[in-house]
């Protein structure tokens, strides 16, 4: 009987052994980037779905006409190799000669105004609300398309690099179809995309024809790793070049490892709280009936922006700026005025200004109204412990706090979209500027608030039509005054992505918009 | 080849000696079965330590465990400053490791055994009924049971919580609702195996009725596997209850269970180990405690086994 | 026997219909499917619209009747988020969900037997314990913990194994493990329980009277007879491994059906969830069917009447 115990483990035992001596795929003298990335990834037809860490992949397969510069400053020319504003309304872009897909196909002004109509006309698709700005797209000639636009656009440049600008090859698409394209899909970028597991494991080869030249790296590879920990692993393994997060515990033992680096950078996002200023929009009138929010009075939610100390809460995200205004740092808007100042920031944080707040709307010392946290478990840094402790610094200062974490896809079903949030909801948003104006007028009713202020709502207006940037920053320090005392929406911190990659192979800078998408990665010297 | 004889049926040992032991020395019989056996001796410390920390645990308790000291954070075992020792290290708010597992036997306790009452309970009585009656009852039982396994955990879980909302009544409920078919599955079986058996036909023979047989003759005969089942289902459920309060499904702030401590620890793994691996040492215990007693617990009521010493 | 599965056959059918039934309607209980594939900035207006294009502004009985006539050719809809048949998903991650499940169940049952015999012949004795102990250890253990020490000795330290991927056959190693010992850990208590009962049976000390040695008394008649209750959990776990196990999917980055699930689950992909689940649900029936005609060829007095 022992025999036959013994006798099984040690043939598995050799089993496993033959396994694992089985020769490693060849290791070609391809060099090979690899990332971890945390999943999930959709379609690879890129205008259908709007998440960016998708993006970050097909940003590699195709070219728009223009976009982003890494550093945040200003936009180069992908598609086009020109463009200029003719008029208000006109902008006139000027294509590559000779430019291609990855299968021969030119990319023409044809090309390009399919496209362009395809993205802003197919109402299945997530990101087309953000195309409808374009009024018409013309032909004038085989290199040259002109995009007309409904109004004056003062973000014209963001609007058209934005998700859903990717060029896909026409001829192709309508030759095999949207299913088969989503299968095997060609595009103009740097690289090719040559084999893919859904959501899973995507490769990218370089492109030898494209017009900035080969790329550096021969290889990169998108690997979906769901499990942070298992990130840290296979960094530490030598399996995987660069995770995007790295967890706090983690960041000293990574910083001792050999070949290994830890870098910091923006990630473009932030942690904001939406406050109850009405009870029409969403469901929360029927949901709870007898409810009313506390937050209806606006010195409570005065109180409760200065409850919070925004640096300890940007401590308990792991790695964040402390910011009072919805822009991000380095674009201009996010940086106009007094609430950009870090002084100011620094002394918003008031326990006692608080009190005062809530004595003012009625509650002494101590007896706060119940007010209701609703927040997700973990959706782009640690919601829930942040959560948590904004909850105690809530009750500092006499709140009673009912604190609800709920799953994420739950949260954002029933709680975001669903309009049932309370009080106060944590969410993560970008920070961009070209649309925060539009969130606060009257006419803009998402399910989960509605803020109309007639006065605010007329300066965002102006906003959006004013084209000269420095009329603009004078209206956008305007803008924030009203931001920081209605107090509707309270921002915490910018989000900075504490990453760790393979220094001693690759050198790695990461973007300032917080995507990880590698057309410029290079292999480090020496 | 493998035969009953008639009077090896007819033999004592397979009848329930249960029914013929005097009531009143059930109790000392029991306390003396346990004491002579070294699995039942560890089994019922350990479930008793558990029960007692349970109950009086807040009293003995370095720190309150919903306590954030935020300064603190991710500190391993042996840590201590102005606000006290941290001898098991500290979690991602700064909160006593320690502290932690003495509140979490509380809960954990409770949702392990009553959901594994629950399900035990609904189980063998489902699958008893099932393999005992047979036909048609069986068929749609059986199937009603498969229709059940047929439903992904996790979506019943987020339908479930949808509705209801989550929290500990909840999870207790859906663990309990969703553990019972693999009791009932392997009653059964033992059911139709042991129902074909002579001493069950000369049961019948000297005028029992349906019912007696199934409760009293057959029930005792099959229950070993189920108690056996239910103690492994402790631990399973432990860490079932883990997976939930990874996803945010399991019990809400200020309740601690060991299950939400190793969700918290999940990603952390690689530098702060000791936020899995202290509640993940309470829990072996525990299981291993209750392991020991079902085993004991088992043997005990095991017909074959008792009158041999 | 041609009628017993005959019968089962069509049972399967209508259970699986009914499965369906409920999971269409569980998934579309509370909240709004539509509401979470879009972009958090969409307002009202934006979301109505959206719902309209995707069919869910429908009455629930009228979008159940168009899922369920597109069902019975095959057609389970294209996944929202991939704009793939839903169905071609789920088939290209069956392949490696049912190596792992069945790598794991061939662990399992490896360990799992021998030990639980050895142990109820052993009965009280140190040997006994300490199989005990280990298996304790199994059933309390994390999977996500094994996996990741597993991971940690195996992939950082040593550098022998593939810490994700399924990219080759030496990735199978670790998850199998993970989930062979949790099912070993199981599966051998449950035999020395089982072997228990029937070795204290008169007919076994018949059988040794008769001067049959120790292997042949155990091994063809008392664990023959004790293999019922094992052959029905173990039916169960490979039902649930069949199904895709999310944790050690997601530890160790397997492109199974579990993972492929939680996610589509998430994100609200209806149509993949969908498909996944009808899957799962066929093939757990089916296992439970194999398992009920395998009591008969086990024991024979084993009747269904």
């Amino acid at each position: 009987m022992k025999t036959r115990v013994i006798s099984s483990v040690l043939s598995l035992v050799m089993l496993f052994t033959m396994l694992g001596l089985q020769p490693a795929t060849a290791q070609d003298s391809v060099s090979e980037f690899v990332f971890a990335h945390g999943g999930p990834i959709r379609t690879m037809d890129a205008p259908v779905t709007w998440f960016g860490s998708t993006h970050w992949l097909t940003n590699l397969l195709y070219d728009c006409l223009i976009w982003r510069a890494a550093d945040g400053d200003g936009y180069v020319p992908q598609a086009a190799e020109d463009w200029e504003n003719l008029d208000d309304l006109t902008w006139r872009f000027t294509l590559r000669e000779g430019n291609t897909f990855h299968n021969g196909e030119p990319l023409d002004a044809e090309a390009v105004k399919w496209n362009l109509d395809r993205v802003r006309t197919r109402e299945d698709f997530l990101v087309q609300p953000q195309w409808t700005f374009i009024d018409e797209v013309i032909i004038v000639d085989n290199l040259t398309v002109d995009v007309i636009t409904k109004e004056p656009r003062p973000y014209f440049e963001y609007d058209v690099s934005y998700n859903g600008c990717e060029l896909l090859p026409p001829d192709y698409m309508e030759e095999v179809g949207e299913e088969e394209f989503a299968r095997i899909p060609v595009g103009s970028g740097p690289y090719k995309l040559t084999e893919f597991t859904e959501s899973d494991r995507y490769v990218f080869e370089a492109w030898d024809e494209y017009w900035g030249g080969r790329p550096e790296v021969d290889r990169v590879i998108y690997q979906v790793i769901p499990e942070q920990s298992a990130q840290v692993a296979a960094l530490l393994a030598g399996q995987v070049d660069l995770i995007p997060s790295v967890p706090v515990p983690d960041r000293q033992m990574i910083e001792g490892a050999d070949g290994i680096s830890l870098v910091t950078e923006t990630s473009n996002r932030m942690h904001l709280f939406y406050l109850r200023v009405e009870t029409e929009t969403g469901a929360v009138s029927e949901t709870y009936p007898d409810y009313v929010p506390a937050t209806l009075d606006q010195n409570v939610r005065q109180a409760i922006s200065h409850a919070l100390d925004r640096a300890l809460l940007a401590d308990v995200q792991g790695a964040a700026t402390p910011t009072l205004l919805r822009a991000c740092s380095y674009t201009p808007e996010g940086s106009v005025g007094k609430y950009a100042d870090p002084a100011t920031i620094e002394e918003w944080y008031n326990p006692e200004l608080a009190k005062e707040l809530l004595a003012e709307a009625g509650f002494a010392d101590g007896e706060g109204p119940t007010i209701y946290l609703d927040a997700p478990t973990f959706q782009s840094g640690n919601e829930k412990e942040v959560a948590e402790v904004a909850a105690v610094m809530l009750e500092e200062v006499g709140f009673n706090v009912e604190l609800n974490v709920l799953d994420t896809s739950a949260y954002n079903e029933q709680i975001s979209s669903g309009g049932n949030n309370r009080d106060l909801n944590l969410v993560t948003l970008g920070c961009s500027p070209s649309l925060v104006p539009s969130f606060y007028q009257c006419e803009w009713v998402q399910a989960n608030y509605n803020v109309c202020v007639e006065e605010w709502d007329a300066i965002g207006e102006e906003i959006a039509r004013t084209v000269d940037p420095d009329a603009r920053l004078a209206l956008w320090e305007q803008w924030w005054d009203y931001y920081m005392d209605y107090s509707q929406t309270l921002t915490l911190y910018e989000i900075d992505n504490v990453m760790a990659y393979n220094s001693s192979e690759f050198e790695f800078v990461p973007r300032k918009d917080g995507w990880f998408t590698f057309r410029d990665i290079k292999l480090a010297d020496g | 080849m493998n035969t009953q004889t008639d009077i090896e049926s007819k033999s004592k040992s397979n009848v329930n000696v249960l029914e013929l032991t005097p009531q009143k020395r059930r109790s000392t019989k029991i306390l003396k079965s346990l004491l002579q056996s070294p699995v039942g001796i560890i089994g019922s410390v350990i479930v008793t330590i558990v029960i007692v920390l349970a109950i009086i645990g807040p009293a003995i308790s370095p720190h309150d465990p919903t306590d954030s000291n935020l300064r603190a954070r991710f500190q391993p075992p042996g840590y201590s400053d102005e606000t006290g020792n941290y001898i098991l290290g500290t979690d991602q708010l700064g909160r006593d490791i320690l502290s932690r597992i003495i509140a979490g036997s509380r809960v954990s306790v409770l949702v392990g055994i009553t959901s594994v009452l629950i399900a035990g309970t609904i189980g063998v009585i489902y699958g008893l009924i099932s393999g005992f009656f047979g036909g048609l009852i069986d068929t749609i039982m059986m199937r009603v049971a498969d229709g059940i396994l047929s439903i992904p955990f996790i979506i019943l879980v987020v339908a479930i919580s949808g509705v209801v909302g989550a929290g500990l009544a909840t999870l207790i409920l859906i663990l309990g609702l969703t553990g019972w078919v693999t009791y009932s599955r392997v009653v059964r079986a033992e059911v139709l195996k042991t129902r074909e058996m002579e001493y069950i036909t000369a049961a019948y023979a000297i005028g029992q009725n349906r019912w007696r047989v199934m409760i009293f003759h057959i029930l005792p005969n099959v229950i070993s596997s189920a108690i056996v089942l239910a103690a492994v289902q402790v631990g399973v459920t432990i860490l079932a209850e883990s997976s939930l309060s990874f996803l945010g499904l399991g019990v809400k702030s200020p309740i601690v269970t060991w299950g939400l401590m190793l969700a918290d620890g999940r990603q952390y793994i690689n530098s702060a180990w000791w936020m899995t691996t202290f509640p993940g040492i309470a829990i072996t215990i525990t299981v291993l405690g209750v392991v020991f007693l079902g085993d004991w617990m088992r043997d005990f009521l095991d017909p074959n086994v008792r009158g041999r010493g | 026997m041609k009628g017993f599965i005959f019968a089962r056959f069509a049972q399967m059918i209508i259970t699986v219909f009914i499965v369906s039934l409920i999971v269409f309607f569980l998934v579309r209980l509370k909240g709004d499917p539509i509401a979470v594939m879009v972009p958090p900035t969409f307002n009202e207006d934006q979301i109505a619209r959206m719902r309209e294009v995707w069919g869910f502004d429908k009455p629930l009985g009228e979008q159940y009747l168009i899922f369920l006539s597109k069902a019975v050719t095959g057609d389970f809809g294209e996944s929202i988020q991939a704009r793939r048949p839903a169905m071609e998903l789920v088939v290209e991650r069956l392949g490696y969900t049912y190596m792992l499940a069945f790598t794991s169940a061939l662990i399992g049952i490896t360990l799992a037997i021998p030990l639980g015999v050895i142990s109820a012949l052993r009965r009280n004795s140190k040997i006994d314990l300490l199989s005990t102990t280990l298996s304790s250890l199994g059933t309390a253990m994390p999977s996500f913990w094994l996996g990741l020490m597993l991971m940690i000795v195996f992939s950082v330290n040593l550098r022998l194994l593939p810490a994700f991927g399924a990219l080759e056959p030496a990735s199978l190693i670790m998850p199998s493990l993970t989930l062979g010992v949790g099912m070993a850990a199981r599966l051998s208590r449950l035999t020395r329980s089982a072997m228990l009962e029937i070795l204290n049976q008169d007919y076994i000390r018949t059988a040794y009277s008769k001067g049959l040695g120790v292997r042949v008394v155990v091994i063809r008649h008392a664990l023959r007879n004790a293999l019922i209750p094992i052959v029905t959990v173990l039916g169960l776990q490979l039902g649930w491994l069949l199904g895709g196990s999310v944790v050690v999917e997601s530890v160790f980055s397997w492109p199974g059906l579990g993972r492929l699930m939680i996610e589509s689950i998430n994100v609200r992909d209806i149509t993949v969830v969908q498909a996944g689940l009808f899957w799962f649900a066929l093939s757990f029936i089916l296992i439970n069917f194999i398992v009920d005609t395998l009591y008969v060829f086990i024991d024979p007095r084993i009747q269904y009447s």
